[in-house]
């Protein structure tokens, strides 16, 4: 009797128990986020590791819904991953915290080891992205690498070159480009893909001379209503606001200062390009044909390229979009900087592990071998390499695209690229605060001239909601919380 | 003779016992789960309310900073500006019961097809979600064919989505369709449980029809909408899935919910400054439902 009434509760005992999961000692744990084609590559490189070093690995393959904060559970327990996903926002906290190991002095025996992974054959400058002097709290400094790049993107301009010949051939290009310094010359302003004759050098357009080139590109042939671009505000006008001497933050990190002259000028530049300018896709028509719809179409001449596009891009036909990349404009002929902005994502190793070198030998292979640049790079592009020894090969081997693709290593190698101002503190909420009310600035439909507020205007609005998110990360920073 | 009459009762008080224990083990599971998932939480919730606490590290270690996330969070225009937000929905509250009334009385009168009725106006909340905010995304568009029909009355084409007082029209229109199946059901039970005996001794008084649901049938409606405001207060205080599917929030955050706000700061990791959210959030709602059940209570006794 006594036994019949016992056993339900015996029973249930290994129900409880299954919801306890443990890791298992000697394999390596990580936990990434990709699409569904991505997490095939991953598979079939994590795969070649354990065949290549007899690690076990076990890998947690996600979409990108929850994983920030499945991860921000699990980061404070010791059921923590051994290899996880870290941008250079998030190192600065985690360091502090105790969260992220020093991979530092891992790299170095790595490097030592007979056929391992020199991590100073990163790109020159990305491990510094995942620096953070804890003592000083200044980014990008500091002798411990807290994570080491996944991969390094950055977001140049393309064009469309059926687009643009067809403006040549119909006269559009010439009527609108023989302006200023190209107004005597044949044909007008060269052509996106061509060196300006003054450098030798593939040509770099003012904002002027862009919005001409836009002008030249906006037209109707055939039925078909063709745009000079339709760029994605969140993702393209920091390189207007970059180029005219603007900053999201003050050198020290400790001021928003979008309301200043020349974060103002770029900003005005980029919507009016945007809005009042009659060149773009309106705000009206992307709701009914998204940019990236209208440029995969091939009906917009100008658009943002990113090194993940480019698989998505070359399944195009040609005879849609032929495109190739170009650099973001610059100010004036007083100004030749141009830039745009470098995305980076890094594997991060959890200080709880129990297997810090298997880790860290995991996250090199991943990031900098053969086999992670053969299935990332080479065979299908979903990421630039990472290792420099490997930079030739990918430049001269033409099957992979675009042709030009040297642009792409050109943002983050000669200067023209800086990281995206959410990596400049030690939150995201201050910059969220400005991307989150952008649409005042917008035209609210065709019809009305301008948004509810200008850009100044806004620039005026949003810099003290800014600023009071700031300083709470500022002062979470300061006592390292 | 003596020792067995002390015995028996023994006996009986130690089965007692036992049966007790056994009896407590049953439920014990379910008073770990209680304990487990939702005494715990609630105590540490409120302590990290008093820390600065980021969830990277266990809370015992995080500093006690007394009622500076308090400070912060109700210092922040964005938490007002959400709260006032939030408060801005809940005039969907008045605006479905009244549809819902009107439309439980239709469907009260024996028309035909009542049956195909209910489970139409009930579709909507038994729809995923997502397929609802894809159809209102596609009809509310500039192009879309709300715009299509009002062109043919010539006005000018409305940005429902894109600008803020029309996006929060928007978003208080789709709440009330997708809550009005469920309204109309319980106000059809109500009205069912409303006896013929009090409409026809009020009609033998001479009162018309409006004064017959005035004066006896909203009023007999007490309890229903009693529950329909108390749930929709909660809920409402707690809207995320909608704006945020709906409009991420936006435009202009004029749709950014108080949940919204709070899970913004959990992404940030200011756990902290989250949970002090969420306590705000609960304490008004408590305060807000004891107001209505102390009403309530007044009116039925009175």
């Amino acid at each position: 009797m006594f036994k019949k009434k016992w056993m339900p509760l015996l029973l249930s005992i290994p129900l409880l128990l299954t919801g306890c999961k443990g890791k298992t000692s000697d394999s390596v744990t990580i936990f990434i986020y990709g699409q569904a084609h991505e997490r095939s590559i991953y598979s079939k490189i994590i795969e070649k590791f354990t065949e290549e070093t007899g690690i076990k690995v076990n890998a947690e393959l996600v979409n990108t819904d929850g994983y920030a904060e499945t991860l921000t559970a699990s980061l404070g327990t010791k059921n923590a991953p051994d290899v996880f996903y870290s941008n250079p926002a998030s190192i600065g906290r985690y360091a502090m915290n105790g969260v992220i190991l020093d991979l530092k002095p891992y790299l170095e025996i790595e490097a030592e080891v007979e056929d391992g992974l020199d991590y100073k054959n990163f790109l020159d400058g990305v491990v510094d992205y995942y620096r953070y002097d804890v003592t000083t709290k200044k980014r990008g400094e500091g002798e411990a690498v807290w994570a080491i790049p996944k991969d390094v993107s950055s977001y140049p301009l393309g064009y469309n070159r059926n687009i643009i010949n067809l403006s040549v051939e119909l006269g559009h290009w010439a009527t609108h480009t023989k302006k200023g310094a190209w107004a005597s010359r044949e044909g007008g302003m060269p052509l996106p893909w061509e060196n300006d004759p003054r450098t030798d050098k593939q040509i770099v357009y003012t904002f002027e001379e862009f919005t001409n080139a836009c002008r030249a590109t906006k037209f109707i042939h055939n039925e078909i209503e063709y745009f000079g671009t339709a760029l994605i505000d969140t993702w393209a006008m920091h390189s207007w606001i970059w180029a005219a001497g603007g900053n999201w933050l003050s050198d020290d990190g400790k001021t928003v200062t979008v309301n200043t002259p020349e974060f103002i000028a770029g900003f005005t530049e980029f919507i009016d390009l945007m809005d009042n300018r009659g060149i773009s896709q309106t705000r009206e028509q992307m709701g009914v044909k998204p940019h990236y719809d209208r440029w995969m179409a091939g009906e917009v001449a100008f658009f943002n390229v990113g090194v993940w596009d480019v698989a998505a891009f070359e399944s195009v036909p040609k005879e849609l979009l032929d495109y190739g990349l170009m650099p973001t404009p610059r100010k004036d002929n007083a100004s030749p900087e141009w830039y745009t902005y470098i995305g980076t994502l890094g594997y991060a190793v959890s200080s709880r592990t129990r297997v810090a070198q298997e880790a860290v030998k995991l996250a090199l292979y991943m990031s900098m071998s053969t086999e992670s640049y053969n299935r990332m790079t080479k065979y299908q592009t979903i990421q630039l390499p990472n290792n420099k020894l490997m930079v030739d090969e990918y430049l001269s081997d033409e099957t992979i695209k675009p042709e030009n693709k040297g642009i792409f290593l050109d943002v983050i190698q000669k200067g023209h690229g800086k990281l995206h101002p959410t990596a400049m503190a030690y939150n995201s909420l201050w910059y969220d605060a400005f991307i989150a009310e952008l649409s005042r600035v917008w035209k609210v439909t065709d019809d009305d001239p301008s948004g509810e507020m200008s850009p100044a205007q806004y620039a005026a609005y949003v810099q003290p909601i800014m600023q009071a998110q700031l300083n709470i990360a500022l002062a979470d920073e300061a006592a390292g919380v | 003779m003596n020792t067995n009459i002390v015995e028996k009762p023994k006996k009986r008080k130690v089965k007692h016992v036992q049966e007790n224990i056994i009896g407590y083990l049953f439920i014990l599971p379910v008073f770990i789960g209680i304990a487990f998932f939702i005494v715990y939480p609630f105590f540490y919730s409120l302590v990290s309310t008093f820390k600065n606490w980021n969830g990277l590290v266990p809370l015992s270690v995080a500093p006690t900073v007394g009622f500076e996330m308090y400070r912060r969070v109700l210092s922040d225009s964005l938490f007002w500006q959400a709260f006032g937000n939030t408060l801005i929905t809940l005039i969907g509250i008045p605006i479905g019961m009244i549809l819902s009334i009107a439309i439980a009385m239709l469907l009260n009168r024996g028309l035909k097809f009542t049956g195909i009725f209910r489970v139409i106006f009930y579709i909507p909340v038994v729809s995923s979600i997502t397929a609802i905010i894809i159809l209102w995304r596609a009809m509310m568009n500039t192009q879309g064919p709300i715009n299509d029909f009002l062109a043919l009355f010539g006005v000018k084409a409305i940005n429902f989505l894109g600008e803020p007082g029309w996006a929060r029209f928007s978003l208080i229109m789709m709440l009330v369709w997708k809550g009005l199946g469920t309204s109309i059901l319980l106000y059809l039970a109500g009205l069912q449980g409303i006896s013929d005996t009090y409409k026809e001794a009020a009609k033998i008084d001479g009162a018309n029809d409006w004064q017959i649901f005035w004066h006896v049938t909203f009023p007999l409606l007490g309890p229903t909408h009693f529950f329909i405001v108390v749930t929709g207060i909660i809920g409402g205080m707690q809207l995320y899935v909608e704006p945020e599917l709906l409009l991420g929030g936006g435009p202009s955050r004029a749709t950014t919910t108080l949940l919204i706000y709070l899970f913004e700061r959990f992404g940030a990791h200011r756990i902290s400054e989250a949970s002090v959210v969420a306590w705000v959030l609960g304490v008004f709602v408590f305060i807000i439902t004891a107001i209505q059940f102390y009403t309530n209570y007044r009116r039925e006794k009175a």
